[in-house]
């Protein structure tokens, strides 16, 4: 009960959630199979846990867990004992214990049981059943013998789902079998459709809601399902409590997948099997011998003793199991009598009447055959005695089963049986509402005598009919009926005459005018038994079905296996012939036949008599024996003739005796050594019992090992083909450096062959520069178990390899060899020379051009440059950010270079080319120029580019720009004064050929004066010696000329002026002076004078004094007028006799 | 080359020349007395030229932009104060700004080109005796 509200709370919490189902799976023998096809269709995100119960090894550890996790997306575990049960989890039973499961939490459970009786698989499911009731399901899968039917009577009564395996697909199918034989499975399926089973059933649990609303609609109809049961099957069950109904009818929709009540009727309706399914259903309760031993106990102790010490000979204990099921019960009841008979060591009559409504339940009740398993619950001084071993099962002994009479019968429909001493009904008033059991107690106070004993059920009472019993034992549930008058129930609910065509008893129909006159049963009963002939009841073959009366005068049989009997076969002689003739005719004619004047000899007597035979309706005959006259025994003469017979006759008897004497006591031996054998043969039975668990726990073994196998084979192949098909030289050694496993590539270095495995390492050369080492290093992981890396090249020095060796862990996790992994390095290490050699001309290049590099960084805006690009920046090396580089350039070119770093980022033109100054001193600031172009790559795009100094080109290109503007100013000129030349000349010319002249030799004269600065070394300064020599040289070898003064320099302005001056006089000179007709000498002397003034002195000296004739003051001096004021100079002229000296005086511009 | 006597009738108008390159100085002042003017000048620096016209007002000028010792604005400015026609003498064409500064100014690409400059001389002094006589007026 406490189990129950607890459950209920937790349930609440979750209500709109799923509810979890858990799912029992029991399996032994060919179960690893099973279990693993069936897990293998589940899929995570249910409602459902598994829990799988085994049967294994306790000896042995169990792979079980980890073969099925490799099967299924779930968590498998084995458990540990105290694991909450969760959804979407396998748990697995560990060896050597049992499993229970209490509040949804699972406990382990140590055996009571030696080893071949333990039932893990029962016990589990009875404590789901009881934990989870209909939130419980259990399947049971492949094995032998019969655990989990029994647990699964308990899953079934708490109104779980039961599933069985199909026999057909289980490689061992006793337990699949046995189970399926109880008629409760709700599923027989093939392992790989037993999940879609248990979600089908489930659909409708799962939502709480849906529960519910199904369970209403059941309510709703219940009456109307009630209703065709009782019409098909002629029980009426509208009196059961109604909870127990709707449940059971509940569980029959979510076992057929229909969506309601209404639709379960219309297949009940139609479906008369379905009418029989669900009465059984209904009728469904767990038994087992002995169930609730303690109370047994006290029943024992109470009543059964007392009863038999109160017997007499002639009396008889009475006793009536009603609702006896499967017999358990009842046969319960009569070991503990036979037993106490046998410990009191008395004989006494018991009549044992057990009945139940269920005719295919009575069946079973009768055969007493039970599994193995349930001998178990059987005290064991009692299990010798009263069961015989019987090929995996029992059957309860013939002593005991000749003690019990069943047969089909209704408590609240039937007339009940009365005197009883004992009536035991357990288990079956819980079942019924509230009216059946207040109709079903007055029934069992009239059955029972004064003072007769009721023993109930542990969960049910007498309720308000504590006046008609007190209790004995109240927890026991043990009463008595106290000593008032029975009263005959009146309201037995009879059936109608519409229900009983569809009866299976049609002998009641005949009775039926009877009994509608005679309601007290007892009288019809009295009636027949001492009143009427002795009549049978045969089917038109002959067998018979009923009987009543005394017939052991007309037939030979025992009672109460009357019905297997052929009635010509066991009538007496006499009868024999009538009785088939009879039958024969009847059976043709159907009328009532009568034949006359028989008599039936038996070993007591004669008897004459009349056989009326009597067609009925449903084909049967009835057999009546009319007794003629009084019964004549065997006289007694007969004995006294015997007597007297003659001496021959008295020795032989003698000798009979003594014959039978031996042949008792052979008996006797016989008996014991059949006792002996028996005993054997249980001890061997045992034995084998014990064997076959074992058996079931090896084959479970074998299986996981075999999986094992398996998956090591494939993980093997993997391995080996991995070794034959990688290119990596590998090499595995063991703890003594010898040769365990290499890969084919390995034969590059060492030369292996297959054979060589198990060899010592170091033995085998190699194509390897200092092997040494490598032994060295192997041992040196080996010993410390770290990893080593080393570079190894080959003797020929043409390949070269890295080498990683690592320590080899076993599963231990200690080190048993090392393995050597090489890498070929050859390639890559030509690459890298080859790289490092034009990486180094690279560097010589960029050296030598004095080129900076200098990489950009789109994303990151940021500019690196190399040190030679750094020095330019004259920043410090390293990234310098895009902003800070801009900083660094003048404020003019700022913006342009700007715009060529960005433009690079927006269009990809590719190319990048600006040459900007840097700040500070224009004139000594230095001008660089950046090439660059971009390089796209995956990861980033960015701007790789050379840095270069390119101030000296920029100075030069000014320097001549300089010069150039300076020469076209300088030609104008040049153009100005030849013009203005030419206009004065032509003013001052007499003829033509005057002016050619005049002009020419001016303008040779100012042509020659640039000549002097075209020709003067760019460094260096004209000087005053210059122009002087440059004016006189047309006039050298015309006269002896000395030119000496100091060195003064002459600009271009002042050159100009001084060649026209120098060239007037000297023209001057060549006409009328030294440099032409007259004899003399010519100085050109000059020197500096206060205020840095120079003085040039023109010094004509003649040889002779001559008469000096004027040139004419025309053009000429007018030239030299103009050219002296153009320096700022004075013109005077000293004409002497001997000499002419003109002196110029001026001051230098420089 | 041609000798000009349109002007003989008129009182001889005055022009100023600076030039520092002698033979063209010569050269210009010949060839503007040809035309008729009274010539002041040449002179070969701005000094000279500033001191020349501080107590007369040419009529007309003949100026070399870069002289002796410095360029000839400050002796251009005076004179356009003065009111006296300019016309620039240079051996480049002169920047906008010059332009702008002087306007109505003439100018002659050197060489000279003597009735190119006779035509410039000619408009500017017309302008500026217009101008000033229209001041007077006032």
């Amino acid at each position: 009960m406490k189990n129950d509200q607890e459950t209920e709370e937790r349930a609440k919490p979750e209500a709109s959630e799923e509810r979890l189902c858990i799912v029992g799976i029991g399996a032994s023998a060919g179960g690893l199979e099973a279990v693993r096809e069936m897990l293998t269709g589940a899929t995570p995100e249910s409602n459902l846990a598994y829990v799988v119960v085994q049967h294994l090894d306790p000896n042995h550890e169990s792979l079980l867990a980890e073969l099925l996790s490799r099967h299924t997306e779930m968590n498998v575990r084995q458990v540990s004992g105290g694991e909450t049960v969760e959804a979407d989890n396998v748990y697995i039973i560990p060896p050597g214990h049992g499993l229970s499961v209490q509040d949804g939490c699972l406990h382990l459970t140590d055996f009571e049981q030696p080893r071949g009786l333990r039932r893990p698989i029962d016990d589990f499911f009875e404590s789901l059943a009881i934990d989870q009731g209909r939130f419980a399901a259990c399947v049971i899968l492949s094995g032998t013998g019969a655990d989990g039917t029994a647990g699964l009577r308990a899953i079934k009564e708490h109104g779980g789902l039961c599933i069985v395996q199909e026999p057909s697909t289980a490689k061992y199918d006793g337990m699949p079998t046995s189970a399926q034989n109880t008629g409760l499975v709700d599923f027989v399926r093939s392992p790989e459709l037993i999940i879609g089973a248990i979600r089908q059933f489930y659909a409708h649990t799962i939502i709480d809601e849906m529960d519910t609303k199904l369970a209403r609609t059941v309510e709703q109809s219940i009456n109307d399902i009630c209703s065709v049961v009782k019409t098909t099957v002629g029980h009426d069950f509208s009196g059961y409590k109604q909870s127990t109904l709707v449940r059971r009818v509940q569980r029959r929709i979510q076992v057929l997948g229909l969506a309601d009540a209404s639709e379960y009727l219309q297949h009940i309706k139609s479906d008369p099997e379905e009418c029989a399914t669900l009465f059984r259903e209904l009728l469904i309760n767990v038994t087992r011998f002995f169930r609730d031993k303690e109370h047994f106990q006290v029943l024992r102790e109470r009543t059964v003793e007392t009863l038999v010490r109160g017997a007499d000979e002639e009396s008889e204990i009475r006793v009536w199991v009603p609702g006896c099921s499967s017999g358990e019960e009842a046969y319960t009841i009569a070991m503990m009598f036979a037993h106490e008979v046998r410990l009191q060591r008395r004989a006494v009559n018991i009549q044992i009447f057990a009945t139940d409504i269920d005719e295919q339940m009575l069946r079973l009740a009768r055969e007493g055959v039970y599994p193995q398993a349930a001998l178990a619950d059987i005290p064991e001084e009692m299990r010798d005695l009263y069961t015989i071993a019987k090929d995996g099962k029992f059957q309860v002994s013939a002593k005991i089963r000749d003690m019990i009479r069943f047969s089909v019968h209704s408590i609240v429909r039937d007339p009940p049986f009365s005197s009883i001493d004992l009536l035991s009904c357990r288990n079956l008033l819980i079942y019924f509402g509230d009216k059946l059991q207040s109709s079903a107690l007055p029934i069992f106070h009239y059955a029972l005598k004064p003072g007769g004993t009721l023993f109930l059920g542990p969960s049910e009472t007498i309720g308000r009919f504590d006046h008609m019993f007190y209790p004995i034992d109240q927890a026991a549930r043990v009463f008595e009926r106290n000593n008032a008058r029975p009263e005959y129930p009146l309201h037995l609910s009879g059936r109608t005459r519409d229900q009983a065509r569809n009866s299976q008893r049609p002998e009641r129909d005949q009775e039926e005018s009877t009994r509608l006159e005679w309601n007290d049963a007892s009288i019809t009963h009295r009636i027949l038994e001492k009143y009427a002939p002795a009549t049978l009841q045969i089917s038109a073959k002959g067998e018979i079905l009923k009987s009543t009366g005394k017939l052991s005068k007309y037939l030979d049989i025992s009672p109460g296996s009357m019905e297997r009997h052929l009635a010509p076969s066991v009538a007496r002689p006499g009868a024999r012939e009538a009785i088939s003739a009879i039958i024969r005719q009847v059976a043709k004619s159907k009328k009532r036949t009568i034949s006359r004047d028989l008599t039936a000899l038996s070993e007591f007597g004669r008897q004459a008599f009349d056989l009326i035979a009597d067609s009925m309706k449903d084909g049967t005959i009835l057999l009546v024996f009319r007794e003629r006259s009084p019964f004549e025994a065997t006289d007694d003469e007969d004995t006294v003739d015997l007597e007297q017979s003659d001496s021959h006759v008295q020795s032989l008897e003698d000798e009979l005796r003594n014959t039978r004497a031996r042949l008792h006591t052979t008996v006797e031996e016989l008996e014991t050594a059949n006792e002996e054998l028996k005993s054997s043969n249980e001890e061997m039975m045992s034995m084998n019992e014990e064997l076959q668990s074992t058996n079931e726990e090896l084959s479970t073994v074998n299986d996981e090992l075999k999986v094992k196998v398996d998956e090591l084979s494939v993980a093997n192949a993997d391995l080996s083909n991995f070794f034959a098909s990688t290119g990596l030289p590998l090499a595995v050694v063991d703890s003594h450096m010898s040769i365990r496993n290499f890969t084919d590539a390995i034969q590059a270095i060492y030369p292996f062959r297959k054979n060589d495995r198990g060899r010592p390492l170091s033995e085998v050369t190699s194509t390897l520069m200092r092997n040494e080492d490598i032994l060295d290093a192997t041992r040196e992981v080996m010993r410390t178990g770290d990893v080593q890396h080393l570079r190894v090249r080959a003797r020929n020095e043409d390949r070269t390899w890295s080498l990683v060796i690592t320590p080899y862990w076993t599963r231990k996790g200690s080190v048993d060899g090392a393995t050597l992994v090489f890498s070929e390095l050859t390639d890559a290490l030509r690459l890298e020379e080859a790289l490092q050699h034009e990486g180094e001309r690279l560097r010589l290049a960029l050296d030598v051009a004095e080129l900076g590099v200098w990489e950009f960084d789109f994303d990151q805006r940021s500019l690196k440059f190399d040190d030679t690009g750094a020095s330019f920046l004259e920043a410090g090396g390293g990234d310098v950010s895009i902003k800070e580089f801009l900083e660094r350039i003048c404020r003019e070119d700022r913006i342009k270079v700007e715009d060529a770093m960005r433009m690079e980022g927006a269009n990809a033109t590719g190319q990048i080319d600006v040459t900007f100054k840097l700040v500070g001193d224009p004139t000594t600031a230095r001008s660089l120029q950046v090439v660059g172009r971009r390089v796209d790559s995956s990861k980033a795009s960015r701007v790789l580019g050379v840095i270069f100094d390119v101030t000296q080109e920029q100075e030069a290109k000014r320097v001549r720009e300089m010069l150039l503007r300076e020469m076209n100013h300088r030609v104008k000129n040049m153009f100005s004064i030849i013009s203005g030349m030419v206009r004065i000349a032509g003013r001052t010319s007499n003829s033509i050929e005057d002016l050619v002249q005049s002009i020419e030799t001016r303008v040779g004269a100012l042509a020659r004066s640039h000549d002097l600065t075209q020709r003067a070394p760019s460094s260096s300064k004209l000087s005053l010696n210059d122009a002087v020599s440059a004016s006189l040289e047309p006039y050298i070898g015309n006269a002896e000329i000395r030119i000496d003064g100091p060195n003064v320099p002459v600009s271009s302005r002042e050159l100009t002026a001084l060649s026209l001056l120098l060239h007037e006089w000297s023209t001057n000179a060549a006409k009328y002076g030294v440099l032409g007709p007259i004899q003399g000498h010519l100085g050109v002397t000059w020197q500096t004078v206060s205020n840095s003034e120079i003085c040039l002195m023109w010094n004509e000296v003649y040889d002779d004094v001559v008469e000096t004739q004027e040139g004419p003051s025309g053009f000429g001096s007018t030239l030299v007028k103009l050219s002296a004021s153009q320096i700022q100079g004075a013109v005077s002229v000293n004409q002497e006799d001997n000499q002419r000296r003109i002196t110029l005086t001026y001051v230098p511009q420089i | 080359m041609c000798p000009k006597s349109s002007l003989e009738t008129k009182s001889k108008a005055t022009i100023l020349i600076c030039e520092d390159e002698p033979i063209v100085a010569l050269d210009l002042e010949l060839v503007v007395e040809e035309f008729g003017y009274e010539v002041i000048g040449p002179f070969a620096s701005v000094e000279k030229a500033l001191s020349a016209i501080e107590d007369k007002r040419p009529d007309g000028a003949v100026l070399d932009v870069n002289l002796r010792d410095g360029t000839v604005f400050p002796v251009a400015t005076r004179l356009a104060e003065m009111g006296t026609g300019l016309v620039f003498h240079s051996g480049h064409a002169l920047s906008e700004d010059i332009a702008e500064r002087y306007q109505n100014a003439g100018f002659c690409e050197k060489p000279i080109n003597t009735a190119r400059l006779e035509q410039e001389l000619q408009r500017v002094i017309a302008f500026e005796d217009n101008d000033v006589s229209s001041k007077t007026a006032n």
